[in-house]
């Protein structure tokens, strides 16, 4: 496993991200470039220029090195039939979702696959012409994705009208793709008598809201007050939005991709909790790596 | 304080009466954890109310997104630690459908078994929490000492009594130790008796009968709407349990049955769980005597990396349906990962079983709602 000598971030916690993220790179593709083999085992510390506090340029340098190192690496991996993903730095997630980077081992099975010979999926698409973008499955589950704006008529529907009725909602929420700038919006549904499972998804851009159904099935009152909680989607017509989890007059949506994970809202504790100080050289920007 | 809208009850009472603001919680023994309750009352009558969540919240779902997969189960266990192994249960479940994994046959039955047993505790801390809210003291006292029997053999099994961190992706850890299933036969062979004690002490007990027949009653309808699952939902009537509609594991080689309430009260829920420890006891004991040899673990690549494209799994949890909803860009880490808790699902049902009713009877319904807060603040 991985070293314990790692030492601790000294004297500026508040480093910014940037620096740490660049000096992971480049410990990353050193530690890449040594193995070669794609073992991805932490870097030992000493090869992490961690000392002092490094200028703009020293910053530029560095980034450019681990770039260059991590594409080596990269190559070496594809070479050693690995596949790989890209060398990206922070532990966020890469960017491209999906698309066709799945390792090339096996045969590589679509993520979504097209639903064709489905007759309740076939009738509802004749119901709702365009907005169904696309009626899919993936790991055998189906999938419906519809405009937003029609969101909430196509739950209706499936509700009350289709011949399949969803009487149950068993999930409202949500994922964040920043690169798109937007939610896709789950929701998860359940027909008691027909014992079948459907996902409606909504792909809601981030400054958008969406309306409400939590007049439709209750289930939806508090679920979507914790998606509005976590994401900040807002649910146009509902009755009580208000954060439910976290405090009121927390600042922030945790579960968007750009909050970061290790945070403390330092003005908030000091009002809320009455710590006023925080101790000297406390980490609150360590990250997983 | 919250808005809490206005309701006009108080004008159908005789006298007039102002109305109080009461809060509950978070730190009332009847409230089950850190939940707040704030009541606004007419007298003893509850005219509306609101829950305060949260307390417990440690951001779960966001630490998820930065862990590795095999890292993420343990903090499964912390969810709702009554239920650990179920909780455990779910999410390697759900990462094994997603990435098309095998179990052998034997990790198959034997988390069965372990998941019947972490039932059962769950269901005894409810009876055993439930009882001591509404005033069945003997009853706290004997159930904790049945759950104690359960919970030595899960310290023998895994070495830790609540936090079990039970299986592993692809099947488990460790094998049964060797008096594994002498143990739990024998504790299968006592508890039917023990069973018997319970009901004889609370199903003729004149003030059970009168804190729980007709108490938060749930028409079967709301109850589907509301999401409710698990007990709550079948003691309205709806014979609905991932068990038999969505068969996991060897749940479909296993007879057993679902135990349907008919009035939706605090008396039917009660006895729907009491129906579903002796089905569990029978599941348990046709498992042991189905119990296969061979490996506990099946072939995992090293690196545990899950195809891109999402799934959702959902399994009976003692105290409902969990659902897991894992979206996967195909790398390491999940890039979402949503638990469905069945608790904060059904606790959203509180406000509509407990308005109008007493004050005292608030607490026999949060008891007969089974809700852990671990889980429902994650």
């Amino acid at each position: 496993m991985s070293d314990e000598t790692k030492p601790a971030p000294e004297g500026q916690p508040s480093a910014a991200d940037a620096e740490r993220e660049a000096k992971v790179a480049a410990a990353k593709a050193k530690a890449a470039a040594a193995k070669a083999a794609g073992e991805s085992v932490a870097a030992p510390a000493e090869s992490a220029p961690a000392q002092a506090t490094p200028t703009d340029a020293d910053k530029e340098a560095k980034i450019a090195a681990a770039k260059a190192k991590a594409a080596a690496a990269k190559a070496a991996r594809e070479a050693a039939g690995d596949g790989g993903d890209a060398p990206k730095p922070a532990p966020a997630k890469a960017p491209a979702k999906a698309a066709a980077k799945a390792p090339a081992k096996k045969e590589v099975a679509p993520a979504y696959a097209e639903i064709k010979d489905d007759a309740f999926i076939a009738a509802l698409r004749a119901s709702f012409q365009d907005d169904i973008k696309e009626a899919v499955t993936s790991n055998g589950q189906q999938i419906v994705r519809v405009v937003p704006e029609r969101a909430r008529d196509l739950l209706w529907y499936l509700r009350y009208d289709a011949a399949i009725r969803f009487d149950m909602l068993t999930d409202v929420t949500a994922a964040h793709y920043p690169e798109r700038k937007a939610f896709e919006v789950v929701y998860q549904l359940y027909s008691i008598p027909e014992n079948r499972r459907l996902r409606v998804k909504a792909e809601l851009p981030e400054d958008q809201p969406i309306y409400t159904v939590s007049d439709i099935w209750t289930a939806a009152n508090w679920l979507e007050r914790e998606a509005y909680d976590m994401f900040g989607i807002v649910f146009e017509g509902h009755p009580d939005l208000r954060r439910i989890l976290l405090p009121e007059g927390w600042v922030g949506f945790p579960l968007r991709k750009e909050y970061p994970v290790e945070y403390r809202h330092n003005e908030w504790v000091a009002e809320n909790l009455n710590i006023l100080e925080i101790p000297e050289g406390a980490d609150l920007t360590g990250k997983f790596d | 304080m919250n808005a809490i809208p206005l309701v006009t009850h108080h004008t159908e009472t005789l006298f007039d009466s102002e109305q109080m603001v009461l809060s509950m919680g978070p730190q009332h023994p009847s409230t089950h954890g850190v939940l707040r309750v704030i009541l606004k009352l007419d007298g003893e009558r509850v005219v509306d109310l609101d829950c305060d969540i949260g307390y417990l919240h440690r951001g779960a779902e966001k630490i998820f997104e930065n862990r590795l997969y095999p890292m993420i189960a343990p903090y499964f266990d912390r969810l709702d630690y009554i239920a650990a192994v179920s909780n455990g249960l779910l999410y390697v479940e759900t990462v094994e459908k997603a990435m098309g994994l095998e179990v052998p046959p034997r990790a198959q039955y034997l988390r069965v078994i372990l998941t019947e047993l972490n039932r059962l505790s769950s269901h005894l801390l409810w009876l055993a929490t439930h009882a001591l809210d509404i005033g069945g003291f003997t009853v706290f006292l004997y159930a904790f000492r049945e759950r104690e029997e359960i919970l030595k053999i899960f310290e023998n099994f895994f070495g830790a009594r609540l936090t079990c961190h039970a299986f592993r992706i692809g099947g488990m850890t460790y094998d049964a130790y060797p008096e594994f299933e002498a143990q739990v036969r024998a504790f299968c062979d006592l508890f039917p008796k023990r069973l018997e004690e319970y009901e004889t002490l609370l199903n003729e007990n004149r003030i059970w009968l009168g804190r729980t027949v007709g108490i938060g009653i749930i028409s079967a309808e709301d109850a589907i709407s509301l999401g409710l699952t698990g007990a709550p939902l079948r003691g309205s009537g709806v014979d609905y349990d991932v068990r038999k509609t969505d068969p996991y594991e060897c749940y479909a080689d296993l007879e057993f049955d679902i135990p349907i309430g008919e009035n939706g009260d605090t008396f039917d829920r009660y006895l729907v769980r009491m129906e579903e420890m002796r089905q569990s006891r029978r599941i348990i004991m046709q498992a042991l005597d189905r119990l296969p040899d061979g490996p506990v673990m099946g072939k995992v690549p090293k690196v545990i990396r899950v195809p891109a494209g999402e799934v959702y799994h959902s399994i009976e949890g003692p105290k409902g349906e969990l659902g897991l909803y894992l979206v996967s860009d195909g790398g390491t880490k999940p890039y979402r990962l949503r638990m469905r808790p069945a608790s904060f699902v059904n606790l959203g049902a509180l406000r509509k079983m407990a308005v109008g009713s007493l004050v005292s009877d608030v607490v026999a319904v949060i008891g007969s709602l089974d809700i852990v807060l671990g889980e429902i603040d994650r």
